[in-house]
């Protein structure tokens, strides 16, 4: 079950990429980026939005001890987008994203649906950020953004 | 190979009922010849046809309804039973066909002599089990009327006969099998489709372009690199001028030198400390507050509603195998089904020790620094550099040394060089990835991996194909030497039985100007638009001894009327050609095909059993005696010869 780049993040990333040597490590970085703000703000891209290839089919070796977090955020977000409260709804929710067979413990479904909280995300950066050729100017604005309500100070 | 059949008995089978035929003239000494009186209606063709299923083996094929057919009429008996006794090369073998008429089904046993009891299934040495066609049975448990067609003109008979029995058949076989052979691999053929040699050669053209676009690929690289080394050593050059020049202004160096290194290191700081930040962001709990308050929340709610459950999908499971429940109710079919239907709204064990992971990994974080100070350093190095940038360029353009414009040239060319650096490292890296994540929309024309790749399946699917084709063009080859090999054999044959009939037909027709000019389809006479009846018959019968006289096989010769609807002229001529054909003949006849045919095999004498078979209020009987089977007269003939 793939991981899948919003569209939107090759171009957007590029400056980074081209003018310095102060770069992400990986190309997760990125998709990482968008879905931690998607899943932050509860928000789903559409399908169209997702690249149809994936760019790798488990969790780099930065990450895999992050797994089980990345999985209770989408757990999470889908629960409150859904309005799920309740224990057979939120077990059902569980059953549903959940596969214990894949190396990335999520069922097809819920690969599909991290790739479009990654595509939200990545519409809500573009939205906000300006594109930039400096990875540090980036991350201070990406922090500043994804902790826009309580993080005024930054 | 010698075959001779001994006995045979029926036991509750259509038209006999139960009756026991023995043909030896000593203990395991068959008659040379047997003449069986068996009207019509009492199993004739019905023996032929058990007879044949005991050679070929043909019985298990035989459709429910086929097989109940051989039950007899208004009968409830459940099993029938056909026996054949016969000698194969001195051994003695019983193979029996049980019928089961209640389930439509037939079953083969067999005893074998020195090997004590039944056996399950038809156990005849393998030599002959493979041999014995349906179509190579027919030839020697023969239907009088194929007679006829070895010698029809439109008939293929003469033909098929000297195939089956000779078994050029085989020879068919052999080529269809390499046929399939050649189609498994075909279909089997993974990587693609190519099975001529046009679709070779498209394959080999296509790898010859993935081959020189490699070999530009790899130039391409060499070139860069050296252009990169060259540029590499340009830019050190320029450095090393401007500073050099820099220098050399008294006044400014100190300043310039003191920013440039405090420029360093701010840049320095700014990569490490964002590095370190971007690690931070790694972690979804550091990322924000937000997050972090969602993650709690969730393990809150999930301990709020004890998820995930302690009791697992396994647990009704193995609770619908038990008979009780844990709380000493009876579980029975209904409740069991009622079980098995909820589980799966339930966690498998391996689901619940995923979400007892998750839940683990937010109970165990601890946000024990301030991440905010991070990104507050951060962007006040990012201030700093800005503000030595400004003081940099504030003092480079208010110095007032000589060199001043070959400083500004050797900027500008500087600039230059690193953008064409930067350019030639895009590309080098373009060219040169491997990693997934970075070839991801690149092709084969623009890297190196990739179009290594390309080729390396282009060769394998010409290899594949390559072993295809040859194995295409060897089975061609030998399917012509097994075309060949048939052709040969069979003119050969055609040529050798030929003179064999002819040398019988000599013997046996001494008076008459009879013989073979050629073995086509059909049988062609010799100067004879066509033969007398029983001249015809004559030659078939004479065809079919010489092949049995030649073929490695020296077997029974099972007849149906040989003579048939004759008139006496020929069958008296049939009656005596046949008994010197054959090593063991056995001849089913009715009273009414009896006159012209008896006499010549009473004068023969000993060497000829006459046996009736007839039917009493006890049942049916075999009775052996020349002088019953001269005075027999069945029913039917009794009526014909009334309405005559």
């Amino acid at each position: 079950m793939p991981f899948k780049l919003p569209k939107e993040s090759r171009s957007f990333f590029k400056p980074i990429d081209d003018s310095s040597k102060n770069k992400f490590e990986t190309l997760f970085d990125k998709y990482y980026m968008c879905l931690m703000m998607g899943l932050s703000r509860e928000k789903l891209g559409m399908k169209e939005e997702v690249e149809p290839q994936e760019f790798v089919d488990y969790y780099p070796e930065l990450y895999v001890d992050k797994k089980e977090l990345i999985m209770g955020l989408l757990i999470n977000a889908e629960a409150k987008r859904q309005g799920i409260s309740n224990k057979d709804s939120l077990e059902k929710l569980m059953l549903e994203l959940i596969d214990d067979k894949t190396v990335t413990k999520l069922s097809s479904k819920g690969v599909d649906k991290l790739n479009l909280y990654a595509a939200g995300g990545m519409n809500i950066i573009s939205d906000q950020l300006d594109k930039t050729d400096k990875l540090e100017e980036f991350l201070v604005h990406y922090y500043r953004l994804i902790n826009n309500d309580e993080n005024e100070a930054v | 190979m010698k075959i001779s059949i001994i006995e045979w008995s029926y036991s509750n089978i259509r038209g006999v009922n139960d009756l026991k035929i023995n043909l030896e003239e000593f203990e395991k000494q068959p008659y040379d010849v047997t003449l069986i009186m068996m009207p019509n209606g009492y199993g004739k063709t019905t023996t032929q046809v058990l007879l044949r299923a005991i050679f070929d083996g043909g019985a298990k094929d035989w459709s429910p309804d086929y097989v109940r057919e051989f039950r007899p009429p208004g009968s409830e008996i459940t099993q029938g039973e056909f026996s054949a006794s016969m000698l194969i090369d001195e051994k003695f073998y019983i193979v029996k066909l049980i019928l089961n008429y209640e389930k439509g089904l037939v079953t083969y046993k067999t005893v074998k002599s020195g090997q004590g009891g039944l056996e399950e299934g038809r156990k005849l040495p393998s030599s002959l089990k493979y041999a014995f066609s349906s179509e190579f049975v027919k030839r020697f448990i023969f239907d009088g009327e194929l007679a006829k067609q070895i010698i029809g003109q439109e008939s293929q008979e003469a033909v098929r006969t000297i195939r089956y029995l000779y078994q050029l058949n085989k020879l068919d076989e052999m080529s269809n099998r390499i046929k399939t052979i050649v189609k498994e691999k075909q279909d089997n053929m993974k990587l693609s489709q190519t099975k001529t040699e046009v679709g070779l050669g498209k394959l080999r053209r296509s790898k010859e372009d993935f081959e020189k676009c490699l070999r530009k690929l790899k130039y391409k690289r060499k070139i860069m690199s050296e252009e990169q080394t060259t540029n590499a050593k340009d830019i050190e050059d320029k450095r090393e001028k401007i500073t050099a020049l820099i220098k050399s202004d008294e006044n400014l160096n100190a300043e310039f030198e003191r920013l440039q290194t405090d420029l360093s290191n701010v840049e320095s700081d700014i990569k490490e400390t964002s590095q370190h930040n971007l690690n931070i962001l790694r972690n979804p709990y550091f990322i924000s507050n937000k997050i972090s308050n969602d993650l709690q929340t969730l393990s809150s709610q999930m301990k709020k509603l004890q998820l995930p459950r302690t009791m697992s999908r396994t647990f009704f499971i193995d609770l619908a195998d038990n008979d009780s429940c844990v709380c000493g109710r009876h579980i029975g079919e209904g409740e069991k089904n009622y079980i098995l239907e909820n589980a799966d709204r339930y966690l498998g064990d391996d689901q619940i020790s995923v979400i007892n992971a998750v839940k683990n990994a937010i109970s165990d974080r601890v946000q024990s620094e301030d991440i905010n100070t991070h990104f507050t350093n951060l962007l006040e190095l990012i201030n700093k550099r800005s503000e030595l940038r400004t003081d940099l360029d504030r003092l480079v353009t208010n110095r007032n040394y000589s060199n001043a414009d070959a400083v500004k040239e050797l900027e500008d060319e500087l600039k230059e060089l690193e953008k064409s650096s930067d350019e030639i490292n895009n590309s080098l890296n373009e060219l040169t990835a491997k990693n997934k994540s970075e070839i991801t929309n690149l092709s084969y024309e623009n890297n190196i991996y990739l179009c290594e790749q390309a080729l390396e399946k282009e060769k394998e699917k010409i290899a594949e194909a390559t072993n295809t084709l040859d194995l295409v063009k060897k089975s061609e080859r030998l399917e012509a030497y097994i075309s060949d090999i048939q052709e040969l054999t069979m003119e050969k044959l055609k040529e050798k039985i030929k003179l064999e009939t002819n040398q019988k037909l000599k013997d046996l027709l001494r008076y008459e100007d009879v013989s073979v000019e050629e073995i086509k389809g059909y049988i062609k006479l010799k100067d004879k638009e066509g033969a007398s009846e029983g001249q015809s018959l004559a030659i078939a019968y004479s065809f079919l001894g010489s092949m049995f006289d030649t073929s490695s096989y020296n077997l029974p010769f099972v007849v149906d009327s040989p003579a048939g609807s004759l008139d006496l002229s020929v069958r008296r001529q049939v009656s005596k050609i046949i008994p010197n054909l054959f090593d063991q003949l056995i001849v089913f006849i009715t009273s009414g095909e009896r006159e012209g045919f008896k006499e010549h095999f009473y004068k023969i004498g000993d060497q000829v059993q006459f046996l009736t078979i007839n039917k009493d209020g006890d049942g049916t009987n075999c009775i052996e005696s020349r002088e019953l089977f001269d005075a027999f007269q069945s029913e039917d003939d009794e009526e014909a010869v009334e309405t005559y």
